[in-house]
């Protein structure tokens, strides 16, 4: 009975020319998606390895010119000295942290677009640094990057209504199921394999297109990251399915169920999410970005003007920095003291930040299981590697490495001030402070391989099953005796 | 007489406060047509739903080849085919193709060359045999309708309103295929308002009005009358 119903009903949208026209719909849809996320992947991926071949690259100069900067006798002003602490403190370092896009980044690109994945590191206050990339272009607020996970979440679902909102209502409106019953067939059959028929052609094409092309383009495609992502998007198929079972097993008309099922699509893909980014908005606040800057500025400004106070604030926490006899107080010194300083000072500005960001995350994930598409975004979206838990990692390691420059550099300039070595006499050549660059710290990531939970897939599974479990009731009863449901529309 | 493939007693049926069927009995015996006759809104569809085992009955009993559908609908099934008005096969299938898939459904296992040998049988032109139903005249997808049932080799078969729309010449081809199911032993019963086919093919007319059988014409009484005085005097009695 399986056999027959998928054969006819295959040769049924086979002769509607429905087979070939989906088929070639997902593979387009497939093969434009992951090359548009491909490349801008790749992208990201170029820039991030330009960064570290330069950073490599000045060492390597460096280390080439030292014997002539050695052998020089010109005197070299510090900030232009590459091999001045100072010089490459403040000004010349080619230090770069970098967040390098993983293999299933063209699943889904989720905020890579607008989040920055490399920072130039320069010793000054970290708030210049990592507090200034939450702008977002206009035109990604339109429909976001057009990557895989835009297809699956709001196409996918789409092409599913479109071929199987009439499956069962056709048969019902057209007079087929009478006969078919009356001959012992089984609406339940029919329905099932006609979903499952329908479906498949829709979601297996796609999965295998983008698939293959993850295995085949990305470098470095786990199995593991490749079966989660089979499972989410046919877990989301699954759900849709299941809502089509649901919405089709009611026998009413076609019309009727394509009507009802457009809406279940606006209010789960759109509307609840609308919503819920209005919610978590309202709920948690972000600080005015504008008074941060201003803040940071007043803090800059006080630590300025009260230069002397703040170097003086500085060696009492760090007293082996000091210079014995004398309060040392050249630039470099002066410079490290007040970004500490602005740091210290807006050290509550930026945990009003951290704070408003976990609390909306954690809203996020709470709200979530409100929508199947905020489930399946922010899973794919992790899965990408793309997602906020891996980027505030990245975050926290940037603003580690920012700090081990720091230390360096002060202790080094400290120790350089405690040799004389930036004025070694009148009239004499400064020395080279810096000769090896590769003592500079240097960004080591260790983003682990993300780590998404499962959790609000078994919600989306049991929703699915529960959805199903009312639609096999619904249409056993139309299988049933006496059901006037068959006969009319 | 032989014991009805199709039996009705004393069948009621509500819509609402609308009664569709008043004790309405009936019954067609094996190789017999039964021809039922009524103005629209007389219960003849409300009876046919009721033996297909779509509507449940308020009260009565009906039993095909002796199974109640309203207790085991899938075996009263296998006894009955049903030909409507519009017979429902799948347009984009040839009429080969819709004829093996409803027949599979129903378990019956034929090659290719029986299904083609049972449209000879029904006269669908050999060149419409694999074009899409589609294509087809209401008499042919009539007669691929036929064939279902032939294939199915059921004891019963009924028919709703079959000749309405056809012309004389599908209506009498369509008429002698099922004169031909008659004398293979099959129980015909046919809801019209075609009085001349009834009259023509039909072993017994019963002519039923809102909802109550209000007549029944023998075989060789129907040789003497005018069908359509009595009909229309038990009608204009009815109204």
């Amino acid at each position: 009975m399986k056999r027959l119903i998928l054969a006819t009903e295959l040769k049924n949208l086979w002769r509607e020319k429905l087979v070939l026209t989906l088929f070639l719909t997902t593979s387009v849809l497939a093969l434009v998606a992951f090359f548009n996320a491909h490349y801008f992947a790749n992208k990201q991926r170029d820039v991030v390895l330009a960064a570290q071949q330069m950073q490599q690259q000045t060492i390597q100069n460096a280390k080439a010119g030292l014997p002539e900067r050695l052998a020089s006798t010109e005197n070299h002003k510090w900030w232009e000295d590459p091999y001045d602490l100072r010089g490459q403190a403040f000004y010349l370092m080619q230090n770069y942290a970098t967040k390098t896009p993983l293999a299933t980044a063209p699943i889904a690109t989720g905020q890579a677009d607008v989040l920055p994945y490399y920072f130039k590191m320069l010793i000054k206050e970290k708030q210049h640094i990592v507090h200034q990339y939450d702008y977002v272009h206009p035109l990604s607020l339109l429909l976001g990057q057009f990557d895989l996970s835009f297809v699956v979440i709001y196409l996918l679902p789409l092409l599913i209504i479109s071929i199987c909102f009439n499956a069962l209502a056709s048969e019902r409106q057209g007079g087929q199921l009478r006969l078919l019953m009356l001959q012992g067939g089984s609406a339940t059959h029919l329905l099932t394999y006609q979903l499952l028929l329908r479906s498949a052609l829709i979601v297996m094409p796609f999965l295998l297109i983008s698939s293959l092309l993850l295995v085949i383009i990305r470098d470095q495609m786990g199995v593991t990251e490749l079966l989660s992502y089979n499972l989410i998007v046919l877990c989301y198929s699954g759900f849709w399915i299941a809502l089509t079972a649901w919405v089709n097993s009611r026998a009413k008309s076609a019309a009727n169920n394509a009507a009802t099922l457009v809406t279940c699509w606006l209010a789960l893909v759109i509307v609840v999410p609308a919503l819920v980014n209005t919610s978590i908005a309202l709920l948690d606040p972000t600080p005015s970005r504008i008074h941060y800057i201003d803040s940071l500025r007043a803090a800059s400004d006080d630590a300025q003007k009260a230069s002397e106070k703040t170097l003086a604030q500085y060696f009492q926490d760090h007293p082996e920095l000091a210079k014995n006899g004398s309060g040392a107080s050249d630039y470099a010194t002066k410079k490290i003291a007040t970004i500490n300083s602005v740091e210290r000072a807006m050290e509550v500005q930026d945990a009003r930040f951290l704070n408003a960001q976990q609390a909306q995350q954690q809203s996020a994930q709470k709200l979530q299981y409100l929508s199947p598409a905020l489930i399946v975004q922010t899973l794919l979206v992790d899965l990408a590697g793309n997602g906020l838990t891996r980027h505030h990692a990245f975050m926290s390691e940037v603003e580690a490495h920012h700090q081990a420059l720091q230390r360096f550099f002060a202790n080094e300039i400290a120790k350089a001030n405690q040799r004389g070595d930036f004025a070694p006499c009148d009239g004499c050549s400064t020395k080279p402070t810096l000769t090896n660059l590769a003592d500079i710290p240097q960004f080591s990531s260790e983003l682990a391989t993300p780590v998404y939970s499962y959790a609000p897939l078994i919600w989306l599974l049991l929703l699915a099953v529960g959805l199903l479990l009312i639609a096999k009731r619904r249409v056993n009863k139309l299988d049933s005796a006496n059901n006037k449901e068959v006969l009319v529309v | 007489m032989t014991t009805p493939i199709i039996q009705i007693n004393n069948l009621q049926k509500r819509f609402g406060e609308y009664q569709a069927l008043q004790g309405l009995s009936l019954a067609v015996h094996q190789g017999e047509i039964l021809a039922l006759l009524g103005p629209n809104g007389a219960g003849k569809t409300t009876t046919i739903n009721c033996l297909l085992g779509f509507l449940q009955p308020d009260a009565g009993e009906i039993t095909i080849a002796g199974v109640n559908p309203q207790l085991d609908v899938v075996t009263a099934r296998q006894h009955l085919a049903y030909i409507p008005e519009q017979v429902a096969l799948y347009p984009r299938l040839t009429g080969l193709e819709n004829l093996a898939y409803f027949s599979k459904v129903a378990s019956i296992d034929k090659t290719d060359d029986e299904f083609r040998t049972l449209l000879a049988e029904v006269k669908l032109p050999s060149h419409a045999v694999d074009k899409p139903v589609a294509t087809y005249s209401k008499g042919m997808r009539q007669k691929v309708g036929i064939a279902i049932a032939l294939a199915k080799q059921a004891k019963a078969l009924i028919l709703d309103e079959p000749t309405s729309g056809l012309d004389p010449s599908a209506s009498h081809e369509f008429s002698q295929l099922i004169q031909s199911l008659a004398k293979q032993g099959v129980a015909i019963l046919m809801a019209t308002h075609d009085l001349y086919r009834a009259q023509e093919d039909a072993h017994r007319v019963a002519i039923i009005n809102q909802g109550q059988l209000v007549d029944t014409l023998l075989f060789e009484q129907l040789k003497e009358v005018q069908l359509e005085s009595v009909y229309l005097k038990h009608i204009k009695v009815g109204a």
